[in-house]
């Protein structure tokens, strides 16, 4: 008897308790959730900000942060809607927008947003508002946004000029150009001869440039684009593109300012950047908190406009990419979850510990921008690029921005090997025929894109 | 006689109860299995046959038919991520073989053995992420392996940027890493076969290859077969190092996309239902040949 009972009460403890751990994601405790993706400085600035915020308010920030590529961010964020555990508040890019709202995962914000008196939303851009705004109703706010212009390191070039290596008729990267009266721009044949005389034995290197982000300077400068004008066909043979990519793949293949292919894999050139060895590199504003703790003997960055097309009266061109932060449709603690974005993009503290102290992102908010500018503490040198290229107009958006998922874009990188070769591998194509091969397969991409587009729309509608 | 059949009734009821206490003892298992293994398993069925996106319930989306199979089966990438797989396969022989022959080497019972033993285990401990990075920072083109190279007077390159070298450097690292895993079981088979067996055939006039292929290899089939069949399947859903092998700038370069990096990469794009068609058919492979292994073993046996 005394068995049975104890097997009885042992069966029913192990039922209860099963489904008690079943359901414990869907406590609701007045705590909220924040899931983002971050490099390890940026993710300890974040939880300095839920620290904070939980110490003014009470309200108790629990932060999950993915530290890989941003593609397992959203992979993750896809198997939580699915598995409906989304937490209270995530990124949300504008580009990711449309497929999660297409798929009823984001709320409405508006009315919290408008009921919140303690901070400032008009303070936030109002393109970058306009963003998370559909159909007069609000799926997010934003929070940062990112540009990525080209930066140079000073200790090398200082050092190239003293030896009298430097191209005597291209000016160093920090000084005006005396015609414009701005930060001089170097066209495509100045910056790869600059960087070709930073190429000295095996310390230095000129550049080497990440494709997959840099080369999108390259195209849009040379005045072609991903896709046409209303994003629906992939535009990767037009003779502006074919200039772009041969101009990129020649800087790197065929002119001296890369070391050399043999030694390209050795070290990625982030890696060569952050041990002081690269004289260009691209500077994110994301990155400029991790690069301030370098080796001021080796490296002392600043930050410069990305070269442009050696036509004349061409522009210089970088991406710049918006991230805000959306509430899940099922957040319990809507009011909460947007008083805490609010906390964290428009009040005195996210500028204190987010852009001065931490220097993760630019500040989203109008009266936030001079006084960045202006602050001496603030690094790099060169730092008001980071907003100028966006207010005169050089930046444009990542193409995966316009369209329902990133396949097609993917493909294109997926296999570029076919065109850069290798040390002991000859490419299979030139750059050329490249473009030929991948642009029907890129298209093929896309439309099963605007199909899902259009099954998801139809379905919402 | 009563009491006889009432003794037999007794213990009837009795044995009867402590089966219903067996069952609830299971039933907490049994439970967990049906909801978070048959469940999904169906759900990923019939979302096989729909343009299902994920986010949504699996019941609102659309019925295909066979569209996402005939899609994936006209898929030049998917074919080739199936011969990748298929290649990086080879390694399953090679371990298998090495890993024998490791182990008769440690079965002899030599000086410093177990050093060797444990020097072998080390990559099965270790985190399969750590190990491809460190298998990504040996074989680049100024790397280890190179530098190595060089000094015997052959040129190296880059392998990981070369179409078939870069599968084979997973090959490698797969048998590398299983190569202790292996080699233990072997060890263990080893020693089962009894000494009386060898001593036998050598009055019978038997020499060192007739030993190893008459004795050992027939003895120690049982794991040969469990790796061969467990090789078969962690084999076909070869992933991480598929995945993290290629350094940043490169990665995702469809020369060494596997099935289940194909899988995963359909699932990150929201096509949840092609990527579930994706799965049953890896399985229904992974089945297929774990079953003929299974008739094909059996028929041996007989």
């Amino acid at each position: 008897m005394k068995k049975k009972l104890l097997s009885f009460i042992l069966c029913a403890f192990l039922a209860v308790a099963a489904f008690a751990f079943a359901g414990c994601g869907n406590k609701n405790d007045g705590s909220i959730t924040l899931f983002v993706y971050a490099q390890a400085h940026e993710e300890a600035a974040i939880r300095q900000m839920a620290a904070k915020y939980t110490e003014k308010t009470g309200t108790v920030v629990n932060v999950n942060a993915v530290s890989a590529e941003s593609e397992s961010y959203w992979t993750k964020l896809k198997s939580y809607a699915s598995s409906k555990s989304m937490p209270d508040i995530f990124y949300m890019g504008p580009g990711q927008m449309e497929y999660y709202l297409n798929n009823n995962q984001l709320m409405d914000i508006g009315s919290y947003i408008s009921a919140n008196t303690e901070y400032d939303y008009e303070d936030l851009y109002g393109e970058l508002r306009d963003e998370y705004v559909v159909d007069g109703k609000t799926y997010g706010i934003p929070g940062s946004f990112s540009v990525y212009p080209m930066g140079y390191n000073r200790v090398i070039i200082d050092q190239i000029i003293e030896a009298g290596w430097w191209p005597s008729d291209v000016l160093p990267p920090w000084e005006d150009d005396p015609a414009t009266g701005k930060q001089v721009v170097y066209t495509w044949d100045q910056f790869s001869r600059a960087a070709a005389a930073c190429t000295v034995g095996t310390d230095w290197y000129g550049t080497g440039l990440l494709e997959r982000w840099a080369l999108h300077s390259w195209i849009w400068t040379a005045g072609a684009d991903w896709l046409n004008a209303d994003k629906t066909k992939v535009t990767v043979t037009t003779p502006e593109f074919r200039k772009g990519l041969k101009d990129f793949y020649e800087l790197h293949r065929t002119r001296g300012a890369v070391q050399g292919v043999d030694s390209e894999s050795a070290m990625n050139h982030y890696q060569r950047w952050l041990n002081g060895q690269e004289a260009f590199f691209n500077v994110g504003t994301w990155d400029v908190g991790g690069f301030d703790k370098l080796n001021s003997n080796k490296i002392e960055y600043g930050i410069m406009p990305c070269p442009r097309s050696d036509d004349p009266g061409s522009e210089w061109y970088t991406y710049s990419a918006f991230l805000g932060y959306s509430v899940a449709q099922t957040s319990k603690n809507p009011e909460k979850a947007v008083d805490f974005i609010l906390y964290y993009t428009t009040s005195q503290d996210a500028y204190d510990i987010l852009v001065k102290e931490n220097k993760i992102i630019l500040p989203a908010t109008q009266s936030k921008q001079q006084t960045y500018i202006d602050d001496p503490d603030i690094t790099p040198v060169g730092k008001e690029l980071f907003l100028t290229a966006m207010s005169e107009g050089h930046t444009k958006r990542l193409p995966t921005t316009y369209t329902y998922n990133s396949e097609w874009f993917d493909f294109f990188y997926a296999n570029t090997t076919e065109f850069w070769g290798g040390p002991g591998l000859a490419p299979k194509y030139t750059t050329d025929e490249y473009l030929d091969w991948v642009e029907p397969q890129m298209q093929e991409r896309l439309d099963r894109a605007l199909e899902q587009k259009a099954q998801d729309e139809a379905r919402r509608k | 006689m009563d009491s006889g059949n009432g003794q037999l009734n007794k213990r009837r009821r009795l044995g009867g109860r402590e089966q219903v206490s067996a069952y609830l003892f299971v039933l907490p298992a049994v439970l967990g299995v049906l909801i978070f293994y048959f469940v999904p398993l169906l759900v990923s069925f019939f979302g096989s046959f729909t343009n299902w996106g994920g986010l949504e319930g699996v019941f609102d989306a659309s019925f295909v038919g066979f569209k996402n199979y005939a899609g994936i089966l006209k898929d030049p990438y998917f074919g080739q991520a199936v011969l990748n797989t298929l290649f990086t396969m080879i390694g399953i022989p090679i371990g298998i073989t090495l890993s024998l022959l490791l182990a008769l080497l440690l079965n002899r019972g030599l000086k410093g053995t177990n050093v060797f033993r444990v020097v072998y285990y080390v990559p099965v401990v270790c985190g399969i992420v750590a190990i491809t990075l460190m298998w990504q920072n040996f074989l680049a083109p100024n790397g280890p392996f190179n530098k190595l190279l060089e000094k015997m007077g052959i040129a190296g390159m880059d392998w990981l940027a070369h179409r078939v070298w870069a599968k084979v450097a997973i090959v490698v690292m797969c048998v590398w890493k299983g190569l202790g895993y292996s080699t233990l079981l072997y060890i263990a088979g080893l020693q089962g076969v009894p000494r009386t067996y060898y001593e036998a055939a050598k009055l019978d006039g038997a020499g060192g290859m007739q030993l190893f292929f008459k004795i050992t290899v027939p003895l120690v089939r049982p794991v040969t077969f469990f790796l061969f069949v467990t090789g078969i399947i962690t084999g076909a859903q070869l992933f991480t190092e598929a995945q993290l092998i290629l350094p940043a700038a490169s990665r995702n370069q469809n020369y060494v996309k596997t099935v289940v990096l194909y899988l995963y990469e359909q699932f990150g794009y929201g096509y949840v239902g092609y990527a579930s068609a994706v799965a049953w058919l890896l399985a229904v492979v992974v089945f297929a040949a774990t079953g003929l292994q299974f008739a094909l073993e059996g028929r041996k046996k007989d």
